[in-house]
């Protein structure tokens, strides 16, 4: 008994602490403990899990089957699978600098002191707190092809063959495109706006002093000093634009036929409507490395280009 | 002091265990539908089945009809406590049976001598390797129901019952008046696949099916048909406008806006009890399906089953066993009838109190009938993935995005390379 409390004593113990440190420390851990347990439990285990169903075939009632790496050559030769890699990448590429242009420049727009700028603030904030089913239910009627008001607008401006938007292979993902953008530029925004505000003001006056215009102050001070910022958005940008799938779920369907698949809802596809969960975890996988890759790479390339004070 | 104390609990458990073993001799099943709120004819069934066995109780588990096949699957893969479940579909019937879900009722059925010719051969139909997995309840036809007072309006010939299906675009073209949300359309057609396959089904008469895998060439008739119903006459309202707009049947029917819809009988009931509660004073018909001028026996109609199966981790199925004899017996379909649903079992007596049902069409009783029924997707291992696929290449056909050539070749070449996996 003595032993057991004498070793968990020592575990908190490192060679430059006393024992208030180490009582701290102990306390810390045990705090953490709750958190870790959950992540343990609900996270951490399922994916070692996910990681032995990518070898095997199984479809919840029947027993597993272990076929190695046949789930990974079978991937590469899946046109439905690089369908839906290639619709990803598009979204990604699309989503994230127009998320981030719009919303810095919302933010520098409402980042002066006049009247009506909360008010502003709190609409562009609004649908990003919205449910993304709500408004993906009324963006697919917003898009109606011949009775929605988006299409109606465009036949007054002198268009005459509106796009068919969610019922068109050509713009289902174009139209996927904007109603995300549309809803997420809000917190990106205030995200900015934090750091518009984190910027010192004498860099401005001494700008100024330096005879800067508008663009060149913008250019030169606003942009290099809203690096972290941006880096941070940019991260959070990227991951969750790989992980798609509620919009597509709801509007389309990954349709019409699959040209709004993405990687999400073809792995939701193939493990609950086929019941593959095998080939549906080597999916996943591959998503999970893409995603690692960019983000190490962007980790890497931080140096180069982020400024902290 | 201590003895008096010793000898009053065991008193007290003992009675306390008598009372909870009592109320426990009543079972409760736990049987999954779908739209149970708005179809009477479960309340008077169960109600029904209650009152002649007073020692089971049934709890419904409702389910929307969208997410049924869905919901369902999780539900059985996560082995929630569930006894009976309807089986909404065939490919959803194969899934079931290849994950083992179902109970096999051959033992049970050989036991109470159950006599499966009531269901005039459906059951055969659903025999899988031998063995019965489900009783039918229910059964579909799919026929053409039509709105009397746009035909008056527009001057037209009700749809006969020896219509073809040129004539049925003729006379879609022919009711079709006004624009724009004003537009009377002079058909809809749900956005399933089932609206386009049935016709390619009828054309073969059975000699190919659905799950055959290797040639779909027999869909093209229907696809043509509907192309040029939706884009050169513009009597039906196009598919992209339909999915966005998630249009149904069953409303666009009851708006009085649209002339026909090429559905199951199903809706029969739906109009009926949705006309009761005042949603709807459509004035409606209905014919037998409409057929091609080059059938051998035209009179042939489109059916699915509707089965009601035992899970196969129930706990409880004797009694499970007896609701769902009980939903396939002539009684149930008695109940049902009387509700303007169509059951499986066609007994003189049984169709008598189904056409006579309240607010059911006068002299439409040989609407129902044909002479050769056909399944709309037999039952057959690997039918999910054969039918998501045909979904994903019809949504493309109707769109006009692909031609109907190319995208019969796609669901050939996809089928091939899904079931070589």
């Amino acid at each position: 008994m003595k032993s057991i409390k004498n070793f968990f004593n020592n575990i908190f113990k490192s060679s430059d602490s006393g024992a208030m440190v180490s009582k701290n420390r102990k306390t810390a851990y045990f705090f953490l403990l709750p958190n870790f347990i959950g992540f343990f439990i609900f996270t951490l285990i399922p994916v070692a899990i996910a990681f032995f169903l990518c070898f095997v075939r199984w479809d919840f009632s029947n027993p597993m089957r272990f076929v190695g790496l046949k789930n990974f050559t079978y991937m590469f030769t899946d046109q439905t699978f690089l369908i839906a890699l290639k619709n990803t990448f598009f979204f990604t590429l699309v989503s994230v600098p127009s998320t981030m242009i719009i919303s810095l420049g919302l933010a520098i727009l409402l980042n002066k002191i006049i009247k009506g700028v909360k008010f502003l603030r709190t609409m562009y904030f609004i649908p990003y707190i919205t449910s993304m089913v709500a408004v993906a239910i009324v963006w697919n009627m917003l898009y109606s092809p011949s009775m929605g008001p988006i299409n109606n607008f465009l036949r007054n401006m002198g268009v005459n063959n509106p796009p068919g938007w969610t019922a068109s292979t050509d713009w289902s993902m174009i139209a996927i495109i904007i109603m995300s953008v549309w809803k997420q530029i809000g917190y990106y925004m205030v995200i900015y706006l934090a750091g518009l505000q984190g910027i010192p003001s004498h860099l401005y006056e001494a700008a100024t002093i330096d005879g800067a215009n508008s663009w060149q102050k913008f250019r030169y001070v606003t942009l290099p000093m809203l690096t972290p910022t941006t880096f941070f958005v940019s991260i959070m940008l990227l991951i969750g634009s790989f992980k798609v799938f509620t919009q597509v779920m709801v509007m389309t369907s990954g349709g019409p036929g699959r040209s709004s698949n993405v990687l999400v809802y073809y792995i939701y596809n193939q493990a609950f409507v086929y019941n593959r969960f095998g080939y549906a975890s080597a999916i996943a996988f591959v998503l999970f490395f893409i995603v690692l890759a960019i983000t190490i790479f962007q980790f890497k390339k931080e140096e180069k280009w982020v400024n902290y004070t | 002091m201590k003895k008096t104390f010793v000898f009053s609990s065991i008193f007290l458990v003992s009675i306390l265990l008598l009372a909870t073993l009592s109320v426990a001799a009543q079972t409760t099943i736990r049987v999954v539908l779908w739209d149970y709120e708005m179809s009477p004819e479960y309340h008077e069934l169960i109600n029904t089945f209650e009152e002649k066995n007073p020692d089971i109780d049934v709890e419904v588990v409702d389910v929307t009809s969208q997410d049924y096949g869905d919901k369902l699957t999780v539900m059985l893969s996560g082995g929630e406590d569930l006894d009976v479940f309807a089986v909404k579909d065939m490919p959803g019937y194969s899934n079931f049976i290849s994950m083992n879900h179902l109970e096999p009722l051959n033992d049970y059925i050989e036991r109470d001598n159950l006599d499966t010719s009531i269901y005039s051969g459906l059951m055969e139909e659903i025999k899988i390797d031998g063995e019965y997995y489900a009783i039918p309840f229910r059964t579909d036809n799919w026929i053409l129901f039509y709105n009397k007072d746009i035909f008056d309006a527009a001057g037209v010939e009700y749809p006969t019952n020896d219509m073809t299906w040129p004539e049925f675009r003729e006379k879609a073209a022919a009711v079709t008046s006004g624009s724009g949300s004003d537009k009377t359309y002079g058909a809809f057609i749900q956005p399933w696949m089932s609206l386009a396959t049935n016709l390619g089904v009828l054309k073969e008469e059975g000699a190919t099916t659905l799950a055959n895998g290797e040639d779909y060439d027999f869909l093209k008739p229907g696809y043509e048909l509907y192309l040029k119903m939706q884009y050169e006459d513009e009597s039906v309202m196009p598919y992209g406008e339909a999915t966005t707009s998630s249009a149904h049947y069953r409303t666009q029917f009851e708006s009085g806006k649209v002339g026909m819809v090429y559905i199951g009988t199903w809706n029969i009931g739906a109009l009926i009890s949705d006309k009761k509660a005042g949603r709807h004073d459509v004035n409606w018909g209905i014919a037998k399906s409409p057929h091609w001028a080059d059938m051998e026996e035209p009179d042939t109609a489109i059916s699915i089953v509707t089965p009601m199966a035992i899970n196969s981790n129930s706990d409880k199925k004797e009694e499970a066993w007896k609701f769902i004899k009980f939903a396939g017996s002539e009684e149930g379909a008695k109940i049902f009838a009387k509700h303007g649903v169509l059951p499986a079992v066609k007994t003189k007596d049984v169709l008598d109190v189904y056409t006579s049902a309240d607010g059911f069409p006068e002299n439409s009783a040989a609407a129902l009938e044909a002479k050769k029924l056909l399944l709309e997707f037999p039952p057959a291992p690997n039918a999910g993935v054969i039918s998501s696929i045909i979904q994903e290449e019809h949504e493309l056909i109707m769109l006009d995005e692909v031609s109907i050539d190319e995208g019969i070749d796609n669901i050939e070449r996809r089928i091939d390379m899904e079931l070589n996996w």
